[in-house]
């Protein structure tokens, strides 16, 4: 599959007075036309900024980007003048706030909102906006669309503004999405409704998407493709199925196990934090890991391995334990850390054993 | 011996709408429209229940934030509408609450020992070393250190700031402690962290535990009974297996079917509802939930359904299961 | 480092090492970049000359206003640095006593605008009803006369003088104070940690002083600093209109009023009391603005 976007080698730093921050490091990210790539992580590991970048909005400085390759659908974004980015965000990149409140412009109808966006980008006059309108509004499932397009935001409900969103979204013909924890502030059965329309939305129009969620579950329902997010770096990448179903990296087992499901016992997995110099490792998880070890220490062990042809690990210790990479030690094939000197943890896995 | 430490009679509490510029009262806001409900030493309920359905609003009438509208809710057999200053003041002893948000529920300018000793300073009255010490003991509790005491706040993580919340609802050893969800506002990893703290200090320190949260692995993990609430009104109640195995109320359903879960790939799984959650303002008659329900019967829209089965420990108000 | 629980003597040093800490990290957001930095020290050099000013002062005599015939109106040179006026009195001496006048002056009109304007706004804050409304009427009434206006008033009533002008100023200011002080403590009530003092049982009283008032202070500080500068040039004003400070008092204000007749010919008169009126009055404000984002509340973490 062609792919939609493509990054490579992407750093993105902040310059604050303390010094440069480096937030997001990302060796290689690309998101096939039509497919939906998850981005899995907690608060702080950089998604937002990720977000941002893609799409133009981080101020450069403070920011300080570098990438070696920036595509959207054949066209490089890196060189590109903040009027030309203008011209694309919208067009064929938008993106899906986690509050929909602040996303809309609270003294403004929605008629009048949508039809700025609508207007401006198609060139319509009002009238022909109008109906554009009513039809997108339908297309999200928004009930009741005629009644609604005269209200304000704050006469919504917050699944209601939601849907809002994604209408003006996708109103501009956007065919790449970047929907940033579109659900975090919604009500659970809002939720669902709200993910059922995601999906048949992506996949009628097909539309690829990012999307960044803070648990798995969520891109597990959503996306063909999950990344692992930690600290700006990717440590795990694979199909759903891959990363829920087998998952290498410890950290990927702990957001895993961290959920408490209905007749388990959660399981304790912490280490001792105090006893530990952090600095030792490039590895971010290296203070909480279970299964740290002296190969963690070498930087170059901490690359991502493939460990299969859809899944690929960036820790030496599970990429060790696959058999895919041990196979291909074996037959000298690959450069793999060699599996002695530590002890590989494995931790309960709901689906069979190893 | 399990005893009553609860109980909740048809508790209501509206909340005055006032509009025009006059400030007329033009309607209520039904928080809580008629919740019973008991609670026993030892157990820890949770409250379920998405946006509107009154758990805060319920939580603040435990906690005596708030006075009730009418019905009464009884601690120790005594109405918290009828106890006056001082008793209320004993009364808090016992009852302790932490709030969701672990930013703004820790006053920013105070160090940590005098954020978690502020209880023992209005209750115990202590003073100097006894009270370091007692402080001391309660960060302990929470897996934090005694030199943690002389830093602020916002020194501190969200999950360890939420540790810090609970350990000033420790401080005075109470006998219930009330958590107005407790995990939402932390990370997972956190919250991973937190769970597990708050289940070996229920069982050590025997505590009695009322959980409010929207979020179903939380409460399946911590309370060992659960309270379903919707539009300001419980609609199932009973032990955590039991609602979790066998629900009885169509809206639990819906519930614990709309939340995904890692195994679970794509939506069609999911179980949507159609329309919104009920208005506070001008509610649904009779059952609330029966605008959505697609089990709906003519009598769900007059009548409030009554709790069957009528003497059991698992129950629901619901018409289809007459 | 743990500290030993059962030390008595660990707890003050603790404690006080945590503020010490909190306000070096606030030294660092105010001191960010050069223009906030010379500004600070500006200001603490102002203060620091100002209290040692009766020793360092190079001619005590210009003081008070002993003529010295054979020097009047001389240009700056190294013996005058900044020039002498008419009296032959030397302006760098008078520049510098100024300092003491405008700073100590300005301080007491601003804790005279504070006390009044925080006890009004905690007062209508915390008795809300009809209380609320009669303060809140009030402070409107002097909020509908200019400052400058009222103060003018007040001092040609009573006569011009330091004293008046002082207390003038601060009866004038106190509105301010007020609402600020009603519109933080009402949105302080609010906030969760408030309520959860409430709901372990901590008095009212208590909230108030240990709580509300206690997150009060920082907007207030920061309007204070901001307003320092303004109340120095109000204070300059009056005196410059003779309501205020009286010759031979080596006001800022009172020395470029006197020097008007003379400002053609001898420009240095006028010249250096207005810069230094000017250096403080934009010194406090970018320290005020500094000082804002100091106390803002810190930044909100996750996870």
């Amino acid at each position: 599959m062609e792919a939609q976007l493509k990054v490579r080698d992407l750093q993105v730093g902040f310059d604050v007075f303390k010094g440069h921050v480096d937030v997001v490091k990302l060796d290689e990210l690309s998101i096939g036309r039509g497919e939906s790539y998850g981005l899995v992580g907690e608060s702080g590991a950089g998604k937002t900024v990720l977000a941002l970048t893609l799409l133009g909005l981080l101020p450069q400085p403070p920011a300080v980007i570098h990438a070696s390759e920036m595509r959207l659908g054949g066209v490089d974004l890196i060189n590109m003048s903040p009027k030309e980015l203008r011209a694309i965000r919208g067009r064929h990149i938008a993106m899906i706030f986690q509050d929909p409140m602040s996303a809309l412009d609270p003294v403004y109808s929605v008629r009048a909102q949508m039809s700025e966006v609508i207007c401006r980008r198609a060139g319509v006059d009002r009238a022909e906006a109008f109906e554009r309108i009513l039809k997108y509004m339908h297309l999200v499932e928004l009930p009741d669309p005629e009644t609604i397009v005269h209200k304000y935001p704050h006469q919504l409900s917050g699944g209601q503004r939601q849907r809002l969103i994604i209408a003006l979204a996708l109103s501009c013909g956007a065919d790449f999405l970047i929907a940033d924890e579109p659900t975090r502030n919604l009500d659970v059965t809002v939720q669902a409704s709200i993910l059922k329309t995601m999906y048949r939305l992506r996949q009628e129009l097909e539309v690829s998407m990012l999307f960044i969620a803070n648990s798995l579950a969520l891109v597990s329902a959503m996306c063909d493709r999950v990344g692992i997010l930690m600290r700006g770096r990717l440590v795990e990448t694979g199909t759903a199925r891959d990363i829920v179903e087998e998952p290498m990296h410890p950290y990927t087992l702990d957001l895993l196990h961290a959920v408490p499901r209905k007749g388990e016992a959660l399981v304790d997995n912490g280490v001792g934090l105090t006893d530990v110099d952090a600095s030792r490792s490039a590895c971010c998880h290296y203070r909480r890991c279970r299964s740290r070890g002296p190969a963690c220490e070498n930087t170059e062990a901490l690359a991502m391995l493939p460990v299969s042809e859809t899944h690929a690990v960036a820790c030496p210790k599970a990429a060790a334990a696959s058999p895919a990479v041990l196979a291909e030690a074996a037959l000298g094939l690959a450069s793999a850390p060699a599996a002695t000197g530590y002890r590989v943890v494995q931790h309960q896995s709901r689906r069979g054993d190893t | 011996m399990a005893e009553t430490l609860i109980e909740i009679g048809d508790a209501k509490i509206y909340f005055p709408v006032r509009s025009g510029p006059l400030h007329r009262r033009s309607g209520w806001v039904r928080a809580v429209d008629g919740v019973s409900l008991v609670v026993e030493t030892g157990d820890s309920v949770g409250l379920v229940g998405e946006s509107g359905s009154g758990k805060t609003t319920l939580v603040n009438g435990i906690t005596m934030l708030q006075p009730l509208t009418s019905g009464s809710i009884r601690y120790r057999g005594r109405d918290l509408s009828r106890l006056r200053r001082r008793e209320r003041h004993q009364l808090r002893r016992s009852c302790q609450i932490v709030f969701q948000d672990p930013f703004w529920s820790l006053d920013p300018r105070w160090l940590v020992r005098d954020i978690v000793g502020e209880p023992l300073k209005v209750h115990q009255h202590l003073r100097g070393q006894a009270y370091q010490n007692a402080v001391a003991k309660a960060l302990e509790v929470v897996g934090l250190g005694a030199d943690d005491m002389f830093k602020y706040p916002h020194e501190f993580a969200g999950g360890l700031r939420q540790r810090i919340a609970i350990a000033r609802a420790l401080s005075i050893e109470p006998e219930l402690v009330v958590l107005d969800e407790p995990t939402s506002a932390i990370d997972v990893l956190s919250q991973h962290q937190i769970l597990l703290m708050l289940q070996s200090l229920k069982e050590r320190l025997g505590l009695t535990i009322i959980l409010a949260s929207h979020d179903l692995s939380v409460v399946s993990y911590l309370a060992n009974k659960i309270a379903v609430m919707y539009g300001g009104r419980l609609l199932e109640y009973g032990a955590t297996d039991q609602v979790f195995s066998e629900p009885l109320h169509p809206y639990t359903r819906a519930l614990f079917s709309s939340v995904p879960s890692p195994e679970i790939y794509g939506v069609e799984s999911l179980a949507s509802l159609p329309g919104e959650v009920a208005s506070a303002l001008n509610p649904p008659s009779g059952c609330r939930f029966h605008p959505r329900c697609s089990q709906g019967m003519a009598t769900c829209s007059h009548k409030d359904p009554p709790k069957l089965p009528a003497d059991g420990s698992h129950f629901a108000y619901c018409w289809l299961l007459n | 480092m743990p500290v030993p629980v059962g030390d008595k003597n660990a707890e003050y040093p603790t404690a006080v090492r945590a503020r010490l800490r909190q306000m070096r990290q606030q030294w660092h957001v105010l001191t960010r970049n050069n223009v906030q930095k010379a500004a600070v020290i500006f200001i603490a050099l102002l203060c620091v000359a100002g209290v040692l000013a009766p020793y360092i002062v190079p001619y005590p005599d210009s003081i008070t206003g002993k003529v010295v015939e054979s020097e009047i109106l001389e240009p700056p040179s190294w013996s005058h640095p900044f020039g002498t006026d008419e009296f032959g009195r030397d302006i760098f001496s008078r520049v510098l006593y100024g300092i003491r006048v405008s700073l100590a002056a300005s301080v007491i009109v601003i804790s005279i605008a504070i006390g009044l304007g925080a006890t009004f706004g905690v007062i209508a804050a915390g008795a809300r009803g009809i209380i609320d409304e009669v303060i809140m009427r009030i402070t409107d009434i002097f909020l509908a006369f200019p400052v400058a206006v009222l103060a003018i008033v007040i001092t040609s009533f009573w006569g011009g003088s330091l004293r008046n002008a002082i207390i003038a100023l601060g009866i004038s200011w106190w509105p301010w104070y007020a609402r600020l002080v009603r519109g933080t403590a009402l949105s302080i009530r609010e906030r969760p940690y408030v309520r959860a003092a409430r709901a372990l049982g901590t008095s009212p009283l208590r909230i108030m002083f240990s709580h509300i008032l206690k997150n009060s202070l920082g907007p207030t500080l920061v309007l204070a600093s901001l307003d320092m500068g303004a109340v120095i040039l109000m204070l300059a004003t009056l005196s410059f209109l003779g309501l205020g400070a009286q010759p031979p008092t080596p006001e800022w204000g009172l020395m470029i009023n006197q020097s008007r007749t003379y400002f053609l010919s001898a420009w240095w008169y006028m010249a250096f009391p207005g810069a230094a009126i000017t250096l403080t009055v934009l010194s406090f404000s970018i320290v005020g603005e500094g000082l804002g984002e100091v106390l803002n509340p810190k930044g909100r973490g996750r996870g």
